[in-house]
Formats: structure tokens, C-alpha cells, sequence
């Protein structure tokens, strides 16, 4: 990898790529001016949703302002995703569930903030994130690539009674535009939660929780909305971090089962349309010697003497031809093929190209 | 492991090699030039190419394994390989059946469509990655997917030429 790809790679379970960087090749990698931090966990509880915050500040210019964002657990480039430490990617900031993200910096703005939605690892201990990103610069410039440095923490096991959300619940990540949200809490240890929305920076609202169950009202425009659960039960009350819903338009989308039979349906049909595009016409075969009374040129001589890309049909044993005009009696035109012939023969016999 | 992406790629680099060499055989071909070098050539390298192209279409799609596809880019890779497979398989068997090189211009003139067909879904999939295309300029968002019924009529039609043109090569 030597120069930036200008339209990002797309978001994916990537290890970090450094693209040399490291070894300090000013020709085709550098280091980003960008400075990259990770927050602490929201909280750190083992096998408990969970928030990790990736500041990237003091970007610096760039021609597409798209940044990659990857989210690891070391700087090895190998093995290095959370999944491969137990972490659970829930939630990334784009509504997937992918540890590299591509994000663009605004217009006139030098810093950027994405979060991740992790379930903890559910072995308790010591862990590491950090965050690498890599973006391009001005013109055709070459990869470049920058590091945070590593937060450790630790994951400790969550108290027998403390409230908490359920293993298997897991928060929805994206809904439509004009779709609202209809969402049924699972939660353990729980005597009763109550439910806040908010507008990310924006001051935040309760929702009403009917039956275990809140509803949050449809997006006009595609954006994000973020909400959390205040937890309460006999252990001390808790608050799950904010989880981010992405609202997005409805795209175009195809099924695959339709989209295949008509690949399909086309494979069979240009397969058919070509075969039979070199059918030859089951033309009227003309016996030269009884046509017009002529007397039989020695024309299969000829054919048989052409060179076999002339593929006009002969019958050895039977000198008919198809579709060849009968040829004079004193031969072809001078300087004519047969070839020629069979094209041009049917005017030259009604006196057009004499 | 590796990713059903890489070995994308790596199949992707076999069929366009060998169907850029087609088409340069194709067009002497039409070019009338060197005939019984460009038909070898272009026929073996089409074939070459064919072989791989299956590999390179399952991988592909091992690569985006959703139900939906939800990508107008992808949608019209896999439309344009399917038909330049069809294409190519007509033109071979074309060529096979004829047991000789084929005179005239149809059928190298066909066999560019099909190598030029590849290369424009190669093209697709340096957009649909790197978002940059030489072919920048075409239309590469509009596709045309048929209701099933449709789809289904044109596989008929397919399968009775096939049917139509094997019986008529039998009857000679």
C-alpha cells in the first residue's frame, strides 16, 4: 500500500495496517499530525454492554477528509481486533458491527468522535484498547497513518444482584427513516428502569416504559439518536452507556434470489442467442448442372483449394452449392474468387457490374 | 484465514488476464489479421478465462454473504459476468462445434463483446472497492432487476435455443 485509496477500503473486521509506516519510508507511508486517544469503558463489568469513545483531534488536511478508524486490542497487526480478546463488537459507529469504521471529518472542523457499543469480555482481568487511523492527505499522497496510545483497565465480575441488562439483549443499531423504534428491555436483577433519549450533545428526554417496553419515535431525517436505561433493583442502581440508533434512508436493495434467477436467465439466453447467431440457413441447394443448362465449372477445385476460413458448404460427392449463383460459362470474372462470387455473382449475371 | 475476498481477487486477476488476451486475439480476428494464430489464441485464452470465471463469482459472492444485496454496483457485476459467461460459452461451443475456424466478423465481433463485458465488471470492481473507474463516465448506479416471471420467460427462451440450435446442429 503505497498511496491513499482516495474512496476509503469500506468498513470491515480489519487487523491494523501500518503500511510501513513504522519503518519510516517518507516516499510511500507517513505519520499522521493527527493526535488519536481512547476513552476509558462506560464501565467494565465482565460480559456487560459497555462503551469505548475514539477521539481523533487536530486532523490535518486532507482532499477527501474521509479518516479509517480501527479499533484493536495491540499494535502487532495480527490478532489484534477485541474479538480476538472476547470483546463483542454490538454496536460501531456506522450502525455495523465491524472493529475498522470509515468516518468523514466536516468541513472546517479538525476533530472527530466515534463510538463503539462492546459486550465485555466474560473473563474478568486485564485488558488493553487502543485506536490507529489512517487517511490521506493533499493530491496523490501516500498512506497515512497514525496511533493512540494503549488504555489498559480492569474487567472485573459484576455483583451477584447488581442490575444489569440481559447476555442475550442486544440494543438495535439501525432502523429507517420515518420508522419508529419499538424496544422490549431484557434485563437481570431488575425491579424496575426508566428510559432517556437524547439527540447526541443534546439535553436528554424519559420515555414512557409500558409493560417492559418504550418506543422511540421516528427519525424525520437520517441521523442518530442516542438512549440508555437507569436500572433499578437491590443492588445499587446502574446506568447502561448511551447506545446509538442510526437512522437511515431506505436504500435500493435487491433480493438475491431474484437477482440470481435473472443472472441465470440471462447466462442461458446469450448462451442461446449465440449458438444460434452462427446457425447456417438451411439454404435451396442448387445442382449448377441442371441450372439453366450450364455446364459444370470446375468450381470445387476451386473451393476445395481455398483456404478452409471460407466456409461456404460443398458436397464432394455432388457438386451443389448453396446459394451460389450459377457462374458463366466462360468462369469467373477475372480476377474474382468464388467468395466474391457468391456475393456479387447475382448482379454480375443481371448486368450490374459488367 | 483467508477471506473470500482475497482469493476474489486473485481469481478476479486470472479471468481479466485471460480475457484481455481474448480480445486482443478477437480483434485480429475481426481485423482479419494472423487468423490461425488469433483464433488459437483467442479461443485457448477464452477458455482459460471461463474456467475461472465460476471461481471468481462464488467468491465474490462469499465476500458479500447478506441476503440482500443492497449495492446497485454489485447487482450489475453480477448481471454482466453472467451474461459474458453466457456469451463466451456460445462463442466456444460455437467454434466447437464448427470444428474449424469460423470465417466472417459476427462471431470475433461477439467474442470482443464478451471480453469487453469483463473487463467492465472489473472496472465496477475497482469502483465498487477504491471508489475510481477509468469508466467513470458510465451509468454505473441504474439497474434493471426483472420480476421473477420475467426472469423466468427469458430462461425459457434461453433454454429453447439452446435446445433449437442443438437439434438443428444434429440435422447438419
Amino acid at each position: 500500500m503505497t498511496s491513499a485509496k482516495s474512496g476509503g477500503e469500506g468498513d470491515d473486521i480489519r487487523s491494523m495496517q501500518c503500511g510501513g509506516s513504522c519503518h519510516s519510508d517518507p516516499a510511500l507511508n507517513a505519520t499522521s499530525a493527527a493526535m488519536v486517544s481512547v476513552e476509558q469503558p462506560s464501565s467494565k463489568w465482565a460480559g456487560l454492554l459497555t462503551t469505548v469513545t475514539v477521539n481523533i483531534t487536530d486532523f490535518p488536511e486532507s482532499e477527501t477528509r474521509i479518516v479509517g478508524v480501527f479499533l484493536l486490542t495491540n499494535d502487532q497487526g495480527a490478532k489484534d481486533t477485541p474479538q480476538h480478546e472476547g470483546w463483542t463488537i454490538v454496536a460501531d459507529p456506522n450502525g455495523g458491527v465491524v472493529n475498522y469504521i470509515e468516518t468523514r471529518v466536516s468541513n472546517g472542523e479538525t476533530s472527530v468522535s466515534v463510538t463503539w457499543t462492546l459486550k465485555a469480555p466474560v473473563v474478568a482481568g486485564n485488558y488493553t484498547l487502543l485506536a490507529s487511523i489512517h487517511h490521506g492527505g493533499v493530491g496523490n499522497s501516500v498512506s497515512i497513518h497514525g496511533n493512540s496510545w494503549p488504555i489498559s483497565f480492569t474487567i472485573d465480575e459484576p455483583p451477584e444482584d447488581l442490575p444489569r441488562l440481559a447476555s442475550t439483549f442486544t440494543p438495535p443499531n439501525t432502523r429507517l427513516v420515518n420508522q419508529e423504534t419499538i424496544i422490549t428491555l431484557e434485563t437481570e436483577d431488575v425491579t424496575d428502569y426508566i428510559v432517556e433519549m437524547r439527540v447526541p450533545g443534546a439535553q436528554s428526554v424519559t420515555l414512557d416504559v409500558v409493560e417492559g417496553t418504550f418506543t422511540i419515535p421516528p427519525a424525520i431525517n437520517s441521523g442518530s439518536i442516542e438512549w440508555r436505561a437507569t436500572l433499578s433493583g437491590v443492588g445499587p442502581d446502574q446506568q447502561t452507556p448511551w447506545f446509538t440508533l442510526i437512522a437511515k434512508e431506505e436504500g435500493w436493495q435487491s433480493d438475491r434470489v431474484e437477482l440470481y434467477l435473472q443472472a441465470f436467465s440471462l447466462l442461458f439466453l446469450m448462451t442461446g442467442l449465440v449458438l444460434v447467431s452462427n446457425r447456417k440457413p438451411r439454404a435451396e441447394k442448387i445442382d449448377l448442372v441442371g441450372v439453366m443448362g450450364l455446364p459444370q465449372p470446375d468450381i470445387t477445385a476451386q473451393i476445395i483449394s481455398e483456404p478452409q476460413q471460407h466456409s461456404t458448404p460443398v458436397v464432394e460427392h455432388n457438386p451443389v452449392i448453396s446459394t451460389i449463383p450459377p457462374v458463366p460459362i466462360e468462369g469467373l470474372p477475372a480476377g474474382w474468387t468464388m467468395e466474391q462470387w457468391q456475393h456479387y455473382g447475382e448482379q454480375y449475371l443481371q448486368g450490374g457490374l459488367r | 484465514m483467508i477471506s473470500a475476498g482475497t482469493f476474489h481477487v486473485i481469481t478476479t486477476e486470472l479471468v481479466v488476464g485471460m480475457f484481455a488476451l481474448a480480445g486482443i486475439a478477437y480483434l485480429l480476428l475481426v481485423l482479419d489479421k494472423k487468423r490461425e494464430t488469433a483464433d488459437i489464441v483467442a479461443h485457448w485464452a477464452m477458455l482459460g478465462g471461463l474456467l475461472a470465471l465460476p471461481l471468481t463469482i462464488i467468491f465474490g459472492i462469499y465476500a458479500n454473504p447478506t441476503e440482500q444485496i443492497s449495492n446497485q454496483l454489485l447487482a450489475n457485476k453480477v448481471l454482466l459476468s453472467f451474461s459474458a459467461l453466457g456469451i463466451s460459452v456460445g462463442v466456444l461451443l460455437n467454434r466447437w462445434l464448427n470444428k474449424g475456424p469460423i470465417s466472417g466478423r459476427l462471431h470475433p465481433s461477439i467474442g470482443m463483446v464478451a471480453c469487453g463485458m469483463i473487463l467492465l465488471v472489473a472496472s465496477l470492481g475497482g469502483m465498487y472497492t477504491r471508489g475510481e473507474s477509468l469508466l467513470f463516465f458510465l451509468p454505473k448506479d441504474i439497474v434493471l432487476i426483472f420480476p421473477v416471471w420475467a426472469s423466468t420467460i427469458l430462461l425459457l427462451m434461453g433454454l429453447m435455443l439452446i435446445s433449437k440450435s442443438a437439434v438443428d446442429h444434429r440435422r447438419g
